[in-house]
């Protein structure tokens, strides 16, 4: 029998050298990871990077994408004519107006339906279909609809304005009613996202804090501001990001109704401004270089966006 | 004067299903802290969310203060609970968490401060007064969701195992520190826990429930005393009690075995029958080994397995396989005191054991003596069931 002892007292032995891993192993798990790895970047490359510095390089040419040859290298002055261009800067506004209402209203419509339909009710998975249907039908689609709806001559709102008396805005030629149809459509097709979304998070939220605020006797509207809102912070978050990126892109709805009409730019934005010049003015340089302004200006809100979201964990 | 009844009270969440809980009728005193113990799906936790009003009742009355609050809602009954998961709301401080049922109820800014300050001192939480739960420890955790219910003054605390998330060392001082606080308040209290131990130290009365249904209301050391059934004495006491089935009866004498009679307590001896089961706590037997003068007296038993605790140890001893008794759980607990039957007795022994304290149950209903034929009782049992 040994002598007792306690940890620190007792006589001990050197201890043994672990045994080293075996670098042959070690390679095998790199060569493995390279292979699952490669293909994806290889992807990203050629159709992300590439372009991407294809069309930095090309802000600072003028051409008119026939012949290649024609390009000729002109430096800042692409950019130059961008920031001197009181147009220019009308488009930028618009994109902020048009991003701005498109989030915010996608996401509080969106929690406020996620809200309503978060129960047990009959038909509850029909409307919940209904609300997130617009989401996967094409912008393009959607925008042939609602020319439908806003037509100020034979259009729904015109035909329900009419009932209770009042004149239909002019839709198709007042710029800032041509703004509002635009964003008001977007927000339509996005608010299933952010339905889904929301939805999903609300289902996740915690029980437990819902039956101690009930038990602190806390009024609905306070409840909903300092309990249920706090916890979906993540998801709104989440969705304040990935909504801003697609809607800073629109495309298709613009296009289809009013093709950046009326008056030739009052609901042209940014992407659309890229579309413009480079395939209906063939101005490739100059379109790259807003492309390129664009690229920055997202690159800068994801950033901040980020930091934002790392600073609050 | 807050008393609470819950009068029949069944929760019934399938119709074809055993109710969670089944008609539990407890009246809990002005000022008592009760606890509501039993194993996990016995009804415990709902019946607390019933009295709560986070449960419907699906049948029965609960009375608060002389109110029939059947049918309000949470807000409206004036109780405060302690969660399992503390339920503190994550993106507030602790200060904010406190605060906040206070200044829902409107309370000024001045009273709000003073009462979180001074339950922020009962709980020694001064310190942690403006950080938010994400940096706090379980315990200190577990200390503001009871300041949370402390500054509300409530008619009523009701705790869900607020305990069963700390580390047992923990768990220990904070079950103390929580039983004189409620003594200090005088709020009355329903306390749910699983764990007998903290069921048994912190309650004025104990209330076992088993699949949703009561099986008694008592004193924490009448009811180990004097178990209402079997369940109640294999639930309540660790290790728990041995009940033998098999036991011979002959009048009013019994016998385990051939060579070991059970001491029958006078007052149930015209009350046994055939069938009787006999139920042994550890510390109830006499030890004797086998070789020793005069030792032929007792149960036969091969030492299984030896507990060391240290200040106590617990043997669990099994019976001879020619044996005409059972043993219920098949192994027998017998506490060893002294330090002499602790360093005599090793595993493989075989020695004598004799009980000098017994509780007799029916053979059919389960149910102790004591309680039976109750015309003649002379303890007192606020309420008993069959299980």
């Amino acid at each position: 029998m040994t002598a007792p002892t306690i940890p620190g007292l007792e006589n001990s032995q050197p201890l043994r050298e672990p045994p080293q891993r075996k670098a042959k192993k070690s390679l095998k798990r790199l060569f493995l990871a390279a292979i699952l790895v490669i293909p994806n970047i290889i992807l990203l490359i050629v159709f992300t990077y590439r372009p991407l510095i294809d069309n930095i390089r090309l802000s600072f040419y003028n051409w008119n994408i026939s012949s290649t040859r024609a390009a000729k290298f002109i430096g800042f002055d692409n950019y130059i004519e961008w920031a001197t261009d009181p147009t220019s800067w009308a488009i930028v506004w618009q994109t902020i107006i048009f991003t701005f209402v498109a989030v915010a209203g996608s996401m509080v419509l969106g929690l406020g339906l996620a809200l309503l339909l978060d129960r047990n009710l009959k038909g509850r998975n029909l409307v919940r279909s209904l609300v997130f249907a617009p989401y996967v039908i094409s912008g393009a689609a959607i925008g042939v609809a609602f020319q439908f709806v806003f037509d100020p001559g034979y259009g729904l709102i015109q035909d329900l304005l009419g009932r209770i008396g009042i004149e239909s805005p002019q839709f198709y030629t007042d710029p800032h009613w041509a703004l509002f149809m635009i964003t008001a459509t977007y927000v339509w097709k996005n608010l299933g996202y952010t339905f889904v979304i929301y939805l999903a998070a609300l289902q996740g939220l915690r029980k437990d804090l819902d039956e101690a605020a009930e038990i602190d006797r806390t009024p609905r509207a306070r409840k909903f501001f300092r309990v249920t809102l706090p916890q979906l912070r993540p998801t709104t978050f989440f969705l304040s990001i990935t909504v801003l990126l697609n809607s800073f892109q629109v495309f298709d709805i613009i296009n289809v109704m009013t093709g950046g009409g009326p008056l030739e730019t009052s609901t042209t934005t940014m992407v659309y401004q890229v579309y413009q010049e480079t395939f209906v003015n063939s101005r490739a340089g100059y379109g790259a270089a807003v492309a390129t302004i664009m690229f920055l200006a997202v690159l800068v809100i994801t950033v901040v966006q980020v930091r934002m979201q790392d600073k609050e964990q | 004067m807050v008393e609470v009844s819950l009068q029949h009270i069944s929760r019934i969440y399938d119709a074809g299903k055993r109710p969670a809980v089944n008609r539990v009728n407890i009246d809990v005193r002005d000022g008592e802290f009760i606890t509501l113990v039993g194993p996990s799906g016995s009804g415990k936790s709902t019946c607390l969310r019933m009295i709560a009003g986070l449960e419907p009742v699906n049948e029965g009355t609960v009375i608060i203060d002389g109110q029939d609050v059947t049918e309000l809602r949470p807000s409206q009954r004036d109780v405060a609970m302690v969660f399992q998961s503390y339920a503190l709301y994550p993106n507030m401080t602790a200060r904010q968490n406190m605060a906040f049922a206070l200044e829902n109820a409107g309370m000024g800014k001045a009273e709000v401060n003073e009462r979180v300050e001074q339950a922020a001192e009962m709980l020694e939480l001064t310190d942690l007064l403006d950080k938010k739960p994400a940096n706090m420890s379980g315990g200190q955790r577990q200390r503001v969701s009871m300041g949370r219910a402390i500054v509300r003054k409530p008619k009523v605390f009701l705790m869900d195992e607020p305990l069963s998330n700390l580390d047992a060392r923990l768990r220990v001082s904070t079950r103390a520190q929580i039983a004189s606080l409620q003594r200090e308040l005088g709020v009355t209290t329903v306390y749910v826990t699983h764990d007998q131990t903290e069921a048994m130290t912190m309650g004025d009365r104990v209330a076992v429930l088993k699949d949703g249904v009561l099986q008694q209301v008592d004193e924490p050391m009448h009811l180990y005393r004097y178990p209402g059934n079997t369940f109640v004495a294999g639930f309540i006491g660790s290790p728990a009690m041995t009940l033998f089935e098999g036991a011979t009866v002959n009048g009013s004498e019994v016998h385990l075995g051939d060579l070991c009679q059970v001491p029958v307590p006078e007052r149930v001896a015209s009350r046994v029958e055939h069938g009787v089961i006999v139920g042994v706590r550890p510390e109830d037997w006499k030890i004797s080994f086998p070789g020793a003068d005069g030792a032929v007296e007792g149960l036969k038993v091969d030492v299984a397995h030896i507990e060391q605790l240290g200040a106590e140890a617990f043997a669990y001893v099994e019976l001879l396989d020619n044996s005409t008794i059972k043993a219920r759980g098949s192994r027998i607990a017998v506490r060893l005191e002294r330090l002499a039957e602790m360093r005599a007795i090793e595993v493989g022994d075989q020695i004598r054991i004799a009980p000098t304290r017994v509780s007799l149950f029916d053979g059919e209903q389960e149910i102790n003596l004591e309680y039976l034929h109750n015309a003649e009782r002379d303890v007192a049992v606020s309420s008993v069931a069959a299980s």
